[in-house]
């Protein structure tokens, strides 16, 4: 929905009066009380996720709770009596204290919790039973590092990005270029947050690895639609990730080295158990490494630095520092004999401040969040002027969460800057240099419910507004969740819009660069509508299986313009678009098994209502299936852990992608009065296929690879790995020239190894 | 044993893809071919003693074009006489560096005559179209109207399919700094008016007291401090055959580029239209030259 200015302060001053009503009313301001802390990990004090909290009276369960991501759990509307408190988790020692509680006591209660050894002597690894590839919620996966380690990649410690293209829905165009399509929506549609951050351009050019090293991951809540009120700005999903906080008792490092990046890692104490801080840094060596091993030109260069710091300021508050800068370059477009080669590069800077507190006086917890932004990129051939994007913005956001019995309420309040400036040369016509300033100004709030009619329902409403465009919106969203013995519903629905977009020259793969800029004005914004309905069953305490179905209505799109020129123009046209899509996951672990497989179908069609296209085609729109609709996706993943040895191996399948064939080429001249054909050069024209009418071979590839760890004295480890990455050598198609026919394929058979030596 | 079995059953799935997939190579084509050969750009202009047409052969390669003779006989035929003319292949170097090839031939079309076009390729599969050059018109000045500061001139071609352009050419005399001679200069300004009337002649407006604005800054004078006297007006317009009008009305590239559009060749692509340039000569009287803004002496 879209409002103008006082429709937007009429609807923000009723949200206002919602939260108010709603949190007033809370049996919270009655006679009770509330329990508030963090819990963490003894061995280096980080913070633990998805531990059980309870309180027991006389042996009986009365109240829980469980710890968030922060380690940050709650259990209000506690009767005044004597409990004893429980903390449990997989993994570690139970923990355990009584406490007499009166009337109305807010207390503050930080647990340490340490890790166990059964009597067998056999180390019990941390699990988080949120985490796994079936474990989806309506849309939301949450992965940990241990499940990255599962995929098999040419990086020793894993990559984010392998496991992401494991999941179904989530489609990469090939292994360079670093752009995922989740779910029928488009790169510049997904929102990418580190730490609070916003990262536009979240993954390197060679599509195996993302800015975030594997070693700074704590979670990574992936969204694949249907999310919450406080993510917004993004029509498609969101990928929250969240980093470790570095370890605060000892320090650890590790290095690692790789065909094609090495990097290092560092973390320690800088006051124990009270500050930490956590250091990152990997490089590209594919010069030295993956460009002698294998047979392909690999001109890729790129690299990032992570820096943490994070303390416990109090015992009731705490805050963190986090800077990640990235750089990458190279060449996707080698080049016909029309146009040169075109070099892509861009920079990311973005830092962040955070701080979380349980206020004393308040029954509430607090985040606050001041982050930055940079992005400058650019496309060109070599010696020529290149285009050029930059945009950097400006992040505050608070975020409350009152704690009730009925459920929590999240609200918050959100402010944006950003500058967005683009010089756009040849293809990007209609748009040539453009600078904007823009405001954005919202809030949401998100009240739970626990327990209606046996369904947790997490309703939610965000109005954000651009005074400057004169526009705002209002959207309401929706998460229900009905959780059984051995199964689970979910529901999801939502309405997003994006003020922001991106422009990409999308005609084929080889188009990575984005131009970020704010959508016309005499256009309307995009927007979508999100509905997604799942099921998932566990079958012996071991197996998951889920099911899920969704769909999309896309609407106010951009897509290129279609023309028959070759590559000389792209302008955009409006378009409209609809997703509809199942999966189905099959999740297995038996020590040392861990099997999954995972099948995405799904359908995306827009419908092109370029002005020409009636003159044309003899309709008034066209509907087409665009180039990152894969109808059919398949995933198989098996992990062996032998304790000695891991063994990972992955099959993915993909069907193939749509694309525009050409009848044949000729020449073009405007024959509009008193034509020289004698001066007049005319230009080369394409003679094309009505559009996407055409289907790229199917995609599909098996890895191996097989990693050992030998326990050095003091505290050193050293792993080793050897793999192979594409093991049968399948001429994957990247891209297909349609003008010269040449055709680039993605990584052949490529022997990769790695060695990683961690210190604690 | 437990860890054997598993190891082997992963490597009898392994070897068992390797072995399915490892032979399958799914070559992709992305042209599909056409059974059109050739495109043609250009006019027959029934006033000139040459003509010339842009000919592209229709490929399966997006490459630049060379000097190579092109697998193209082409000729055209006068449907009433029977006459063939052959059409002799030229490589053009452009300014852009790029090539093209114009056949070009020696002969001046009949004006209401009918004319196939065709190119022949060596397989036997040829493009052609039909076309008809636009009578000789007659043109008419119907009427000057005059008052102060606004001067409308009309003229008409009758007998003519179709109007394309108008240009008014000012021959226009600028006095020397000393006043001493003058010197004669033609400023060509795109007219831009041509409608049909309901009597299908075509109406050409000339709007001398609106151009002299166009001359005065053409030339880089200031108007009234150096007079500018006015010889005669050639209108001169682009006479055309009658399905030479875009589908939307306009010229516009973008839009024309996509086969078919704009198009009336057979087993082809492109346009070949006819047309001529046809010229009417007008002097102003003095109180028109007056109005107009023009210098008397």
């Amino acid at each position: 929905m879209i409002l103008r200015d006082r429709s937007f302060q009429k609807w923000v001053w009723f949200l206002v009066w919602a939260g108010l009503t709603i949190v007033s009313s809370s049996p919270l301001y009655a006679q009770q009380s509330l329990i508030r802390g963090t819990v963490v990990a003894l061995s280096d004090g980080e913070s633990l996720q998805g531990v059980n909290v309870a309180l027991f009276q006389g042996g009986e369960l009365k109240l829980g709770a469980v710890s968030g991501g922060d380690g940050v759990y709650a259990i209000p509307s506690i009767q005044a009596g004597t409990y004893e408190l429980r903390a449990t988790f997989v993994g570690f020692q139970s923990y355990s204290d009584t406490l007499q509680i009166g009337p109305t006591d807010r207390f503050i209660i930080n647990i340490t919790l340490e890790a166990s050894q059964t009597e067998l002597g056999e180390l019990i690894v941390e699990g988080d039973e949120g985490s796994g590839m079936a474990r989806v919620l309506a849309g939301q996966t949450t992965i940990t590092p241990a499940d990255i380690e599962l995929i098999p990649g040419p990086d020793i410690s894993g990559d984010l990005v392998n496991y992401l293209t494991t999941l179904p829905g989530v489609v990469s165009l090939g292994d360079r270029g670093g752009q995922l399509f989740i779910r029928g929506g488009e790169p510049w549609q997904n929102l990418v947050l580190l730490d609070g951050m916003w990262i536009y351009q979240p993954f390197h050019i060679l599509g195996f690895f993302s800015s975030f090293p594997t070693e700074i991951l704590k979670t990574v809540d992936v969204y694949a639609g249907g999310y919450t009120s406080q993510y917004g700005g993004r029509i498609s999903s969101v990928i929250d990730v969240k980093s470790r906080n570095g370890d605060k008792k000892s320090y650890a490092g590790s290095g690692s080295l790789t065909p094609f990046v090495s990097g290092f890692s560092f973390e320690g104490p800088i006051a124990v158990d009270i500050l930490s801080f956590l250091v990152s840094y990997r490089t590209s060596v594919m010069d030295q490494g993956a460009s002698r091993i294998i047979d392909d030109k690999l001109p890729f260069e790129f690299g990032d630095l992570f820096i943490k710091t994070h303390a416990f300021v109090s015992s009731n508050s705490q805050v963190s520092l986090s800077l990640l800068k990235t750089h990458d370059k190279g060449s996707i477009f080698e080049g016909n004999d029309l146009e040169p080669a075109e070099f892509v590069s861009w920079k990311n800077a973005s830092a962040g401040l955070r701080y979380l507190v349980f206020p004393r006086a308040f029954p509430v917890m607090a985040e606050f969040l001041v982050s930055g932004t940079r992005l400058n990129s650019s496309l060109g051939a070599l010696n020529t002027f290149p285009s050029r994007s930059s945009l950097a913005n400006a992040n505050t956001n608070i975020n409350i969460t009152h704690f009730n019995s009925f459920g929590d309420v999240k609200w918050g309040i959100f402010a944006r800057s950003l500058k967005l400036e683009s010089n756009l040369i040849g293809q990007f016509q209609d748009t040539s240099h453009r600078l904007e300033y823009l405001t954005e100004v919202g809030i949401y709030i998100e009240p739970e419910f626990k327990n209606v009619f046996g369904w947790n329902l997490r309703g939610g409403l965000r109005i954000h507004s651009f005074p400057s465009k004169d526009s705002g919106f209002m959207e309401p969203r929706i998460r229900a969740v009905k959780v059984r013995e051995k199964d689970e519903f979910t529901v999801a629905l939502g309405s997003f819009h994006q003020e922001i977009v991106g422009l990409t020259d999308r005609r084929d793969a080889s188009g990575v660069f984005t131009a970020w800029t704010s959508s016309p004005n005499t256009l309307p914004v995009p927007e979508a509508l999100h509905v997604i309905v799942g099921y998932r069953k566990t079958f012996w305490g071991k197996f998951d299986v889920s099911l899920e179905g969704y769909a999309k209505r896309l609407r106010n799109l951009f897509i290129p313009e279609w023309t028959a020129y070759p590559r000389f123009t792209t302008k955009t046209q409006p378009a409209e678009g609809r997703v509809y899509g199942g999966d189905l996951r099959f999740e297995y672990r038996q020590a040392p098994f861990t099997g999954l497989i995972t099948y995405g179908l799904s359908s995306v069609e827009y419908t092109a209502k370029q002005e020409n296209i009636e003159l044309w085609y003899g309709q008034e729109e066209l509907k087409f299936r665009p180039a990152h609709d894969r109808r059919h996706q398949l995933n198989a993943v098996v992990a062996l852990d032998f304790g000695s040895f891991d063994l990972n191996v992955r099959w993915q399948f993909g069907s193939g992608l749509p694309f525009s064939r050409a009848l044949g080429f000729d020449g073009f001249t405007v024959v509009d009065g008193n034509l020289d054909v004698f001066s007049d050069p005319g230009s080369r024209r394409v003679i094309y296929e009505r559009p996407y009418n055409g289907v790229l071979p199917t995609y599909h590839r098996l890895d191996i690879t097989i990693q050992k760890k030998i326990l050095l004295p003091h505290g050193v480890a050293l792993s080793g790995m050897l793999g192979v990455i594409n093991v049968y050598d399948r001429m994957n198609l990247f891209y297909l020239d349609v003008f010269t026919l040449r055709r680039v394929n993605q990584l052949p058979f490529v022997p990769t190894f790695g060695l990683k030596m961690d210190i604690e | 044993m437990r860890y054997q079995i598993y190891i082997v059953a992963l490597a009898l799935s392994s070897g068992s893809l390797m072995i399915l997939f490892s032979g399958c190579d799914e070559t992709v084509n992305p042209i599909l071919g056409s059974d059109e050969t050739f495109s043609f750009y250009g006019f027959f202009n029934p006033r000139e003693d040459t003509q010339a047409i842009r000919v592209y052969s229709i490929d399966g390669i997006l490459k630049p074009e060379t000097s190579q003779k092109l697998d193209a006989i082409v000729t055209s035929k006068n449907k009433k006489t029977g006459e063939t003319v052959l059409w002799r292949d030229s490589t053009i170097v452009f300014k852009n560096q790029t090539v093209g090839h114009v056949f070009y031939a020696l002969f001046r079309p009949e004006h209401g005559a009918e004319y196939t076009f065709e190119a022949l390729r060596s397989d036997g599969k040829r493009a052609y179209l039909d076309l008809i050059v636009p009578n000789d018109g007659d043109a008419e000045l119907v009427s000057i109207l005059s008052t102060r500061s606004s001067v409308i001139a009309e003229l008409h071609w009758k007998n003519v399919p179709r109007v394309l352009q108008a240009i008014a050419t000012y021959s226009v005399r600028i006095p020397f700094p000393d006043r001493s001679d003058t010197t004669t200069i033609r400023v060509r300004i795109p007219s831009g008016q041509a409608q049909q009337t309901s009597s299908g002649d075509w109406k050409v407006t000339i709007l001398p007291s609106t151009d002299i604005g166009t001359i005065f800054s053409t030339l880089v004078l200031q108007p009234g401090t150096s007079p500018i006297l006015l010889n005669e007006i050639e209108v001169s317009v682009f006479v055309v055959s009658d399905n030479w009008v875009p589908p939307t009305g306009a010229f516009d590239a973008d839009l024309l580029v996509q086969p078919g559009t704009f198009d009336n060749v057979e087993g082809g692509f492109g346009f070949i239209g006819s047309g001529y340039f046809d010229n009417y000569t007008f002097e102003l009287s003095d109180k028109q030259k007056q109005d107009a803004g023009f210098a008397i002496k």
